[in-house]
């Protein structure tokens, strides 16, 4: 046990955990409240995309991730905004396109299948320190800009309309948003991968909808499930030797359940 | 005169079609032989030289599991003569093509299945990487040199002759690895990626430790990581191998807790794009792979101790 | 009239969806201190005209002016409260207590974050006062009743101390007591503070001796002017015999 704690590959694991832990728990509830919750799905897939292209070019897979990724978030807004579509629609086009292009450049090149494959479940314990420095500083950007523009959030995602009214500039932090998500889902393809990033996202925050009362209670509770969920994932990937990725997801999966329940025996906060 | 005429004829007639024949037995057309990865291409391409055709359905560096089929690849299986695959642990999807072609395949040798059948000793039904065992590829050398000359009689000689020749290069091998693997400083094997060199550690008598099991898909637990970095520290283990056509962030990452050495090695089916251009042979990444153990775990070698 | 008294002008202001016409050629005036109410059937162009005035649509001819300035230019949101149709059809699992759906309406503009730097929390209660709530600080919005809502979402368009309220139909799905209590609400931000109040309402009976002006919409303004004039007018009386029910029979 001691020598666990001092391993620097559970140290990274646990900071860098914690770091996207942070990002998710804060990006979910606004994405849940705003009935966008697939976006980190769809934008894994776009990110998924991105890997391909980043290993048929042989240069930074991440970073090529990255800049596809953020591009494929501008083009969801700017198809919902032109294309009177309804929902995530415009989502699903891009998801779909994403996933295609993907596979597409897989099969022109098919020499990467086995490199591609990491970024299904992600490597969280075997991330370098300059991801875990990547993660520090996405969590805190996204902690700084949220923390900035809190109230005219809440606004929007609670009442849009109105919001714009009230000069809230809607469309920049809509854009914000969906931006910040598109950073927060290719540091989880790293970490967890692309199919449990989208979880992470939403779990922690749909859970903490359960029992929270109030928006800044859903904040901090959908946070700390987050937090539970990888601490406790990290170890119990150690204790049952398992991946450590399935088993954050399912302890996040055990405390939607269990906040169901604390909902169900009126246990609120 | 009548008579002279009808003979005349009857030896044109005679001329034509023994030429026709001739020319039939010349333009035959090769043998079709379908095989699933990049070992087994090299291996039956040694054999069938020029009166065969080897198609690899997967190429080589592409994943082999979820392997999908293209419309190209189903026309090639339509003309295939014989099918060379390793067996069910690697490719599970082979059933379904034959679903899909709706009809079998004519002749197939499964690795795995010519193995047992001589009750090859250490087999284990999950781990696919025959391959990497040479006493396993001499095996099979042997089978599709059978096999071939079933098919087409009248190269018999010619794939028994070749077939000898692969066959005489593996064993050569084989005894190379044997001697320059004696004498090591150390034996523990760790490879920080899927168990592919359990066959080879058997043989060499090396203690195999991986990161993962036979899956390459699979993620390693936490538990593991630690257990072999404290192996790394207890034996005072100078070296980590790893798979040479992945990315090794697992070795990577222990190498940072250990200060241990990093080593690539092959498992032949996904090869380095260079290697892809050089037109690396199997055997040849096998002598590299021999090459960077030697070095790896300090082995000196049966004939530096005479 | 001073200019500076007149809060809304819309001048020959046309808008379509999709090129269908749902307003054409308004011409509306709104001074300081008007109690209007915009009257006419379903359909007929007074949520599209509200939201043409907040700046939510922009029109397809014609000017808006707020406060004499042009909207395009126009900035200072917090001196506009608007409350829209279907505002309590909000997401009812949606986790916000009273305070928080108020104190993000006082946060929305620097201009009114500056004003009440140092006692926002004070502003926050008083405005809860004005609907008396004041002691439903912490309650979950969706632990409310429908006509709590509402005034919440009277005092959440309040908070910034607008000079002028914008309200579509804010009274539907409310009870006969609860309206009446909202509309006297209204009437007396009118009289007390002088507030401006434009609301869109279906049942004019309700708010007849609350309001000083009167506009019946339908796609074109039919009528506008002063409330004393409005039931004697010919007009009305034809916009009436069209079967649309506008006058309410309690009164
Ligand atoms: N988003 C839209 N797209 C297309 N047409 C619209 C849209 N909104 C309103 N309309 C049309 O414009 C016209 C005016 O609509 P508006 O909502 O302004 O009416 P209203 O007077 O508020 O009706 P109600 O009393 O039912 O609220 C209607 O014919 C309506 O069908
Ligand atoms: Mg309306």
């Amino acid at each position: 046990m001691t020598e666990l704690l001092t391993s620097g590959i559970f140290l990274r694991a646990l900071l860098a955990g914690l770091f996207l832990a942070l990002a998710c728990g804060l990006l979910g509830v606004f994405l849940v409240l705003r009935k966008e919750a697939m976006i980190g799905h769809g934008l894994a897939h776009v990110a998924f995309s991105g890997l391909a292209l980043g290993f048929i070019l042989n240069f930074m897979p991440l970073a090529i991730s990255l800049v596809v990724c953020l591009l494929g978030a501008i083009l969801i807004l700017e198809i919902r905004e032109h294309g009177s579509l309804y929902g995530d629609t415009a989502l699903g086009i891009i998801s779909s396109a994403g996933l295609a292009l993907g596979i597409l450049l897989v099969s022109l090149k098919r020499g990467f299948g086995v490199e591609l494959m990491s970024f299904l479940f992600g490597d969280i314990l075997a991330i370098s320190s300059g991801e875990v420095w990547f993660s520090g500083v996405l969590a805190l950007v996204v902690v700084i800009l949220l923390k900035i523009n809190y109230q005219a959030l809440i606004f929007m995602t609670f009442d849009r309309e109105t919001a714009l009214v009230s000069g809230v500039r809607v469309k920049r932090l809509e854009r914000m948003l969906v931006l910040l998500t598109a950073m927060t889902v290719v540091l989880g393809l790293k970490l967890v991968g692309i199919l449990l990033v989208t979880a992470l996202l939403v779990i922690p925050a749909s859970a903490s909808l359960q029992v929270a009362q109030s928006f800044k209670k859903t904040l901090l509770i959908s946070t700390l499930f987050s937090f539970v969920s990888i601490i406790s994932g990290i170890f119990l990937s150690y204790w049952l030797d398992t991946p450590a990725a399935a088993m954050i997801v399912f302890v996040a999966l055990l405390l939607f359940v269990g906040a169901l329940i604390s909902k169900k025996k009126k246990l609120i906060f | 005169m009548k008579k002279n005429k009808v003979l005349f004829f009857a030896l044109l007639l005679f001329l034509f079609l023994a030429s026709s024949q001739l020319a039939r037995t010349e333009q035959q057309p090769k043998l079709k032989i379908i095989t699933t990865i990049y070992p087994l291409t090299e291996l039956v391409q040694n054999i069938t030289g020029d009166r065969g055709e080897v198609f690899q359905l997967i190429p080589t560096g592409a994943e082999v599991h979820n392997f999908q089929l293209r419309p190209s690849d189903v026309a090639q299986l339509r003309q295939a003569d014989l099918l060379v695959a390793v067996g069910p642990a690697l490719e599970p999807w082979l059933p379904k093509i034959e679903t899909a072609l709706g009809r079998k395949i004519k002749q197939k040798i499964y690795f795995f299945d010519e193995l047992k059948k001589v009750g090859f000793p250490g087999l284990v039904e999950q781990d696919p990487h025959l391959w990497l065992d040479l006493k396993a590829d001499d095996l099979l050398v042997k089978a599709v040199v059978n096999q071939l000359a079933e098919l087409d009689p009248k190269g018999r000689l010619y794939y028994s002759e070749r077939g000898q020749k692969l066959r005489a290069k593996i064993s050569n091998l084989d005894r190379e690895f044997q001697e320059q693997l004696a004498n090591c400083r150390s034996n523990i094997f760790i490879v920080a990626g899927h168990q592919a060199f359990g066959y080879l550690a058997r043989r060499y008598h090396l203690q195999l430790v991986s990161l993962v099991g036979a899956n390459p898909e699979s993620r390693p637990g936490l538990k593991k990581i630690q257990e072999i970095i404290e192996l790394i520290k207890k034996e005072q283990v100078k070296a980590i191998f790893y798979e040479s056509s992945v990315t090794p962030y697992y070795a990577r990452a222990i190498a940072q807790e250990t200060g241990i050495e990093l080593y690539p090695l092959s498992t032949g089916v996904h090869l380095r794009p260079e290697e892809i251009k050089n037109k690396i042979g199997f055997l040849q990444l096998m002598k590299q792979n021999l090459e960077t153990l030697k070095k790896a775990l300090g082995c000196s070698g049966r004939k530096d101790r005479q | 009239m001073n200019a500076q008294d007149e809060v809304i002008r819309v001048k020959e202001v046309s808008f379509y969806y999709h090129s269908i016409p749902a307003l054409e050629n308004i011409n509306l005036s709104i001074t300081r201190g008007d109690f209007l109410a915009i009257i006419g059937p379903n359909g007929s162009g007074k949520t599209t005209l509200l939201k043409l005035m907040v700046g939510l649509l922009k029109p397809a001819s014609g000017q808006i002016f707020l406060f004499g300035q042009e909207i395009e230019k126009f900035r200072d949101w917090h001196r506009i409260g608007y409350i829209q149709q279907k505002a309590i059809n909000f997401d009812p699992h949606f986790p916000i207590s009273v305070e928080e759906v108020i104190t993000c309406s006082l946060n929305s503009n620097p201009k009114v974050r500056n004003k009440f730097k140092s006692k926002q929390k004070k502003r926050i209660i008083e405005s809860l006062a004005l609907v008396d709530l004041e002691n439903l600080l912490d309650r979950p919005i969706n632990a409310l009743s429908g006509g709590q809502q509402q005034r919440v979402f009277i005092a959440r368009a309040l908070v910034t101390e607008p000079e002028i309220l914008l309200l579509d139909e804010p009274t539907t799905g409310v009870d006969l007591k609860a309206q009446e209590e909202f509309y006297d609400l209204l009437g007396r931000l009118n009289k007390e503070f002088r507030l401006t109040i434009v609301l869109v309402t279906h049942d004019f009976g309700i708010v007849n001796r609350h309001v000083n002006k009167v506009a019946c919409l339908n796609q074109r303004l039919v009528y506008h002017g002063q409330h004393e004039e409005f039931c004697s007018s010919s007009v009305v009386q034809e916009f009436l015999k069209g079967g649309h029910h506008l006058v309410s029979h309690r009164h």
